[in-house]
């Protein structure tokens, strides 16, 4: 239908034209294409951008040929822009017929990327883009949620402050969507806890001085400041927090923190600090040593958890496709859906089939001091961790209700 | 150069143009940009109007590309799905911001002019950033839905294409028609002189303010075809990166030709499309040219092609 009437209104020429790439497209045996669209020049690129890399990798380690055809990869620079995201996926599904993309940071990007694989009806893994959104109101068929999302992040590192450092509570939020977010979910967690929230600071995204809101914490005086925010407003916080003598009395405690912030910042920024995480570059999972060995000879440092993340979705989504016996989407959907993996990411993982999202284990790590740290990068220590049924909300109170194909 | 052989060339280039424009979305890298191209030269065209012919440099009109797509996106997700009945709110929404933001602004010449249009804008930018109920917020306003028109499938992108291409053309005539009426010739003869024009007796600031709301008005149109275009509207349609790219597109393509500023977004869009798959550092490949058309050849792309000539 489509293509009939995209040619009736063109000349003779491109009729013709038409009817070639028609005829070329259906002799054509089919590979499978892989397509991985990230902010390569944003300001998540630092974090993000090697996600190219560890797809590739996946391929490769997965012997690169599928179905009996040698598998395709593309990959497009999405510049942290929603709208260009939203362009280039129609790109990446129309005119390169990849079959899958996967990645896309930023919420809004994420969330109109998962619109576009839904009118193409072809498959898209979210990895970045941590909303909850995706596996709630906002989930479809085709949509799958990748190693995290910012209830998990939130309501892990809750659950086990509660546990561990204490149930007074200050929290210092990031000022847009995002942070509001992390905080309906970290409230929601205070109370199953039985914990006391003193006080929550709104500060305005980009705000390069706390000094303020970290006063404010200090005469409330909690047993955990909570940091929902992240990046340089999480590197400003925690300094000035430092600064004012915060780190004597409580813990810090964040929604979302990288080793590469720990890199730019410096580790004694963060020391004997806590934040939840999908995967640490010292995880023994199977496959985890080979992943961080092979990577770290090529890029001379370890792997962040965004890359494992996008290691493991590329790699389940190949085994799932092997599994159908077809790209074909609804088959490939079929196979993911209420799948149990063990990988480097997930021992044990889980796809649930109510809103698509991968569960696993959270971890919880704890930022070593200076004098801990024996070897580059090893900046964090893996204490303690959470199950998926805990971390996760349950399917019945996302929203979700799934459509058919 | 006589008045006939003048209009005789403009009618090949406008002939041409069309060639072009019909033919596009089949070169165009993919379909869909070729929709972004037509939209975005309709928004530096009516930006032209305010720039290159009243001489009056926005940094705001973010604003009314964003409204416009706000107003046609809410529209169509909240209220009722129909195609025209949601542009025409965008463009209400759109030239009644113009109409506020002009009065308010126009008494300002010069750098003030330009701050205060910007601190409109960056105002509008921040009611939809915080008034999350509304407009989403920082996920954008999602899932905004293209539905049939008449007896046109709105859904696959070339008949989009098509749809957008009728709209952009007769908006461009219209602009046309607006920049060589006697309004037209008033608005280039106070961006020349302005206390002549004021002592021949022409209410400057009325003509100054019904120039920007014209422009407004073709801004708000593109910005509802935009949110068309995308399936949703963006955040970052209302910010003032987008009042940059449209300034950028108008200098680079030759400010107060009409036809340049389509040609600067042609050219900014492409480019940017096609390096960005090349390399990170895109744009530093993008400042490089656009260093380059401001000290290098300072009629923008039409001016290059008349000198040319």
């Amino acid at each position: 239908m489509q293509r009939r009437s995209s040619c009736t209104s063109k000349a003779a020429l491109l009729l013709a034209l038409c009817t070639v790439v028609a005829w070329l497209a259906g002799a054509e045996a089919e590979p499978v294409k892989i397509a991985v669209l990230t902010d390569m020049s944003g300001p998540y690129a630092g974090i993000t951008a090697t996600n190219v890399e560890a797809a590739k990798m996946a391929i490769d380690d997965f012997g690169g040929k599928l179905l009996g055809e040698p598998i395709e990869y593309i990959h497009r620079d999405h510049q942290c822009k929603p709208d260009v995201a939203n362009q280039k996926s129609k790109e990446l599904y129309e005119k390169e017929k990849v079959d899958v993309i996967f990645d896309v940071p930023n919420s809004a990007a994420g969330l109109a990327v998962s619109n576009q694989a839904k009118l193409h009806k072809k498959l898209f893994f979210s990895i970045g883009s941590g909303t909850t959104r995706h596996s709630g109101p906002d989930c479809n068929r085709y949509t799958f949620d990748w190693a995290y999302n910012d209830y998990m992040l939130a309501t892990a590192v809750g659950l086990w402050a509660a546990d561990n450092l204490g149930k007074k509570w200050f929290t210092i939020t990031a000022d847009y969507a995002w942070g509001h977010d992390l905080l309906k979910h970290f409230s929601a967690t205070k109370k199953k806890k039985g914990g006391k929230l003193l006080g929550n600071e709104m500060v305005a995204l980009g705000a390069s001085d706390f000094s303020p809101y970290i006063l404010k914490a200090m005469q409330a005086n909690p047993e955990a400041l909570v940091l929902l925010n992240a990046g340089k407003d999480g590197i400003n916080a925690t300094k000035q927090a430092a600064e004012f003598g915060l780190k004597k009395k409580a813990k810090i405690v964040h929604a979302l923190l990288f080793i590469d912030d720990c890199k730019a910042a410096g580790p004694e920024v963060f020391a004997d600090d806590y934040v939840t995480g999908a995967w640490y570059w010292k995880s023994d999972n199977p496959g985890s040593k080979e992943f961080v060995e092979k990577w770290q000879k090529k890029f001379n440092r370890p792997p962040n958890w965004m890359n494992a993340a996008t290691y493991s979705a590329v790699t389940q989504y190949l085994k799932a496709v092997e599994r159908a016996g077809s790209k074909d989407a609804p088959a490939v959907i079929k196979a993911l859906e209420g799948h149990k993996f063990s990988d480097l990411l997930a021992n044990p993982g889980y796809i649930r089939p109510e809103d698509h999202m991968q569960v696993g284990k959270a971890y919880i790590l704890r930022a070593k001091r200076p004098e801990e740290i024996k070897e580059p990068w090893d900046y964090f220590e893996i204490v303690g961790s959470i199950p998926p049924e805990e971390a996760y909300q349950d399917p019945k109170d996302t929203g979700c209700k799934m459509d058919d194909f | 150069m006589t008045e006939n052989t003048s209009s005789r060339s403009r009618a090949i280039l406008i002939g041409a143009l069309l060639a072009m424009a019909v033919l596009f979305p089949h070169i165009a890298p993919y379909q869909a940009l070729a929709s972004e191209v037509l939209i975005f030269a309709l928004f530096a065209v009516s930006y032209d109007l305010v720039l290159g012919y009243a001489g009056m440099l926005s940094f705001g009109h973010a604003a009314f590309f964003g409204l416009g797509a706000y107003g046609t996106g809410i529209f169509l997700v909240k209220m009722y799905p129909s195609v025209p009945l949601g542009l025409l709110t965008g463009l209400a929404v759109s030239t009644l911001a113009a109409l506020f933001v002009g009065y308010a602004s126009i008494r300002r010449r010069g750098i003030y002019f330009t701050m205060v249009t910007l601190a409109f804008a960056q105002m509008f930018y921040f009611i939809a950033f915080k008034w999350t109920g509304l407009t989403g917020g920082d996920d954008g306003l999602q899932g905004v839905p293209r539905p049939q028109l008449g007896p046109l499938d709105l859904g696959p992108e070339i008949n989009l294409y098509y749809f957008v291409l009728v709209l952009v053309a007769v908006s461009v005539a219209l602009i046309f028609r607006v920049v060589n009426s006697p309004f037209g010739k008033t608005l280039q003869a106070l961006r020349e002189n302005h206390n002549r024009a004021m002592s021949i007796g022409y209410d400057v600031d009325r003509f100054r303010l019904i120039a920007f709301i014209i422009s407004g008005f073709f801004s708000g149109l593109a910005g509802g075809l935009y949110a068309l275009l995308l399936h949703f509207v963006p955040l970052s349609a209302l910010h003032w990166s987008t009042s940059g790219e449209v300034v950028v597109m108008s200098i680079t393509g030759g400010m107060g030709t009409l036809v340049g500023p389509i040609l600067g977004a042609v050219a900014i869009i492409l480019l940017r499309d096609v390096i960005s798959n090349y390399t990170e550092s895109w744009n530093l490949v993008m400042g490089a040219i656009f260093m380059a058309a401001v000290l290098g050849f300072r009629g923008g792309i039409m001016g290059l092609l008349k000198w040319r000539r």
